[in-house]
């Protein structure tokens, strides 16, 4: 009875899945694929398919998102079911949603967020099928990435040479993609593999900010009110952690073992970095309302990486309410005070 | 060695007796209270689930008085709960209080901790003689544990049928008390005669029909009555036969692996729950949606869904719990808990639930609306 039902509600038979050359995939603009882009997309225009991009965040869909899902889950969550329902208003033919559980082949286990792990089948849940929800397991400490493509692949209809021809070639762009955010710290020119024309700062550059936030968040400039913008024009030159090599970040890391959220250490190591350079003024950690990993790394970062070290740091956490005005106060007031005890 | 670990509901009855037995001396409030629940929230993250808070506020009643070794349980993966205990320790510490720590994540290192701690306090040297100590220990508590569940079942089952509204709670808190005041084999085995007399003594009314409810979700919430609002005893009182999918006896057998196939159900349970949730998230996620489905099989009449506030695995899992409900026709009420939940407002929304279910199993059952309504009016 139940394993009927269950299959009506993933709607296997409501209508045959286009597949092959041609299907129109969607890729979410939303959490992860700011990691994997180029990866991600890559591989789908390399098969030949339409990968279809949702547009940046906007009201629309962030409240599309806030509907269908709980009150506490974080907002960068509520965001994605948000474009998902936007692609699957599209007529795509089906979603990427890898299962991003792992991402690096560590001595001791680390793995991402829960919430990596349960969004296909959150997304399951709560859009449903069609589209077809792409899913395979992105689970480096188990099996190399390119099965996981091969098996997004044979979801698609493709073969396995080809994935891997598609996906071999992905690899490659997305060095490139990861080198680009290192060099420039910025998802717009890292996107399309050439810096973007930046605007001539409004103000007399005065401070050296650190701007710490999953990318997620980072990126994207709805959720996260374009900090880095309203920075700039305080008078603020901005880094962000994809500056810090991850050599670095181990080390500042070691001591700090158990941790084993790898993103959580990556912008926990970066913050640590960041505070014994001398010329990073402040740094302002972004974080979303019902970021579970936050409540964690926040408690580390002031009792065990900060060690006495005085750079003042400021946290930001935005939800769905937050207001602009209160926001951009708070940030103005950071910028001034630094300035203030850099004066003194 | 005066010693503590964090309360969580009766685990003072069995996981207190293997602490007692391998030679420590316990120093702690057997039950969270309030005091410990705002202490907790004083100084913990704000956005921290509650299990930790009322974790902390326990650990800083038993270092007040007097404790010098705290244990605190951690689990060991991408749930915030793999943290626990080393956020704890530094918070404590950092607020000037000096202790040892053990924390007890099932690791090697763990292990040998253990034995060490035991060859100390025992004063024993060979690791064999440690092991038999240990081992003493835990059957004790795995006794202790199953009188204990054996209790809570009688509990549970009398609760929505006793003629006089809580003479089956009274029976259980005495034969708690006698659980954990026993400290040999043979007074516990005496108490299981015991006990069965003292229940079957509690006077029932035939024939009263009840409804039928699994409660679910994060297990420190399921267990303690401080967070839950004592929401199993009250659900029964209202009469609900409650089924948990957890109590503190599993909750120890769990590390061991002991019963997950057999008794109750654990992989049967997960395997159900593959197709909603392919991966545990390291919480209870699996469970709650496995033994969802389990309930509905079961023709359960509904389920209560509890679940901290924040709660990353039970925050996945609360979603697909609406595919679930919809998919089994299982209706399902889920409670975010925090330390603002009141009372009141709990416990009508569990009785406009159970109002609601019971109507549901009347128009099943043939009955029409007003019968139902009658019946309801009668309690």
């Amino acid at each position: 009875m139940l394993s009927g039902r269950m299959s009506e509600a993933r709607g296997d038979a409501s209508r045959p899945t286009k597949k092959g050359p041609g299907t129109r995939v969607g890729l979410p603009l939303a959490l992860l694929t700011f990691k994997y882009y180029l990866l991600w997309k890559t591989f789908l225009s390399e098969l030949g398919c339409d990968a279809i991009e949702s547009p940046p965040t906007n009201k629309a869909i962030l409240f599309a998102g806030v509907k269908a899902t709980v009150d506490d889950i974080c907002i960068p969550v509520k965001a994605f079911i948000g474009h998902l329902l936007y692609l699957k208003d599209r007529g795509v033919d089906a979603v990427l949603v890898p299962r991003v559980y792992s991402v690096e082949a560590s001595a001791k286990p680390r793995y991402t967020c829960p919430k990596f792990i349960g969004l296909p089948d959150m997304a399951r849940a709560l859009v449903g099928e069609p589209p077809l929800i792409l899913d395979a397991d992105h689970h480096v400490r188990e099996r190399p990435i390119e099965q996981t493509f091969v098996e997004i692949g044979r979801m698609l209809g493709f073969g396995r040479k080809a994935c891997l021809a598609a996906s071999d070639r992905a690899a490659r762009m997305q060095a490139r993609f990861e080198k680009f955010l290192a060099e420039e710290g910025d998802f717009a020119s890292a996107r399309n593999g050439a810096p973007s024309p930046t605007a001539s700062p409004t103000r007399p550059v005065r401070l050296q900010v650190a701007l710490i936030a999953h990318p997620y968040l980072l990126f994207d400039e709805f959720l996260s009110l374009s900090i880095e913008r309203r920075l700039r024009d305080l008078g603020a030159r901005v880094v962000n952690q994809y500056s810090v090599s991850t050599d670095v970040i181990e080390t500042e890391m070691a001591a700090l073992r158990e941790v084993s959220w790898s993103y959580e250490r990556q912008l926990l190591g970066a913050a640590s970095h960041f505070m014994s350079r001398r010329d990073i003024d402040g740094i302002v950690f972004l974080t979303s309302f019902g970021c579970g990993t936050f409540a964690v790394i926040s408690e580390l970062l002031e009792r065990e990486v900060r060690q006495g070290r005085d750079t003042p740091v400021l946290y930001l956490m935005v939800d769905e309410l937050t207001g602009e005005a209160g926001f951009q106060t708070r940030v103005e007031s950071f910028c001034d005070m630094i300035c203030d005890r850099m004066a003194a | 060695m005066k010693a503590a670990f964090t309360p969580m509901g009766y685990t003072y009855v069995n996981l207190g007796a293997i602490f007692r037995h391998i030679g420590l001396e316990l120093c702690m409030e057997p039950r969270p209270t309030r005091k410990a629940l705002s202490d907790g929230v004083r100084h913990a993250p704000e956005q921290f689930c509650i299990p930790f808070k009322v974790n902390l506020g326990g650990l800083i009643a038993s270092l007040e008085s007097g404790a010098e070794l705290l244990a605190t349980v951690q689990g060991a993966w991408s749930c915030r709960f793999g943290y626990y205990g080393r956020l704890h320790h530094a918070i404590l510490r950092d607020m000037g209080y000096e202790f040892d720590s053990l924390i007890v994540d099932g690791s090697k290192d763990c292990v040998a901790e253990i034995c060490g701690l035991i060859k100390r306090v025992n004063d024993v040297r060979s690791t064999a003689a440690a092991a038999r100590i240990f081992f003493t220990a835990l059957r004790i508590g795995f006794k202790k544990g199953k009188l204990l569940q054996a209790a809570q079942t009688w509990a549970r089952k009398l609760r929505p049928v006793e003629a006089l509204q809580g003479s089956a709670q009274r029976v259980f808190d005495r034969i708690v008390d006698r659980i954990d005041s026993a400290e040999t084999f043979r007074s516990l085995g005496r108490l299981e005669g015991e006990m069965d007399e003292a229940f079957r003594s509690v006077r029932v009314v035939e024939g009263r029909s009840v409804v039928k409810m699994m409660v679910l979700g994060e297990v420190y919430i399921v267990l303690e009555p401080l967070v839950n609002m004592d929401a199993v005893r009250k659900l029964g009182e209202m009469g609900v036969l409650v089924d948990t999918f957890i109590d503190e006896h599993r909750w120890i057998l769990h590390p061991f692996r002991l019963g997950v196939r057999g008794r109750y159900q654990e992989r049967h349970a997960h395997r159900l729950a593959t197709p909603y949730l392919k991966y545990n998230l390291g919480g209870e996620d699996k469970n709650t949606i496995g033994y969802s489905i389990i309930a509905a099989q079961r023709h359960f009449d509904g389920v209560v869904h509890f679940k901290p506030f924040t709660c990353m695995p039970e925050g996945v899992a609360k979603h697909i719990l609406f595919a679930v409900s919809r998919d089994c026709e299982i209706p399902i009420m889920s409670f975010t808990v925090d330390e603002h939940s009141g009372e009141a407002g709990m416990l009508t929304r569990l009785e406009a639930f159970t109002d609601m279910l019971r109507q549901r199993a009347d128009l099943g059952r043939g009955t029409d609306m007003s019968t139902g309504l009658s019946s309801a009016q009668a309690w």
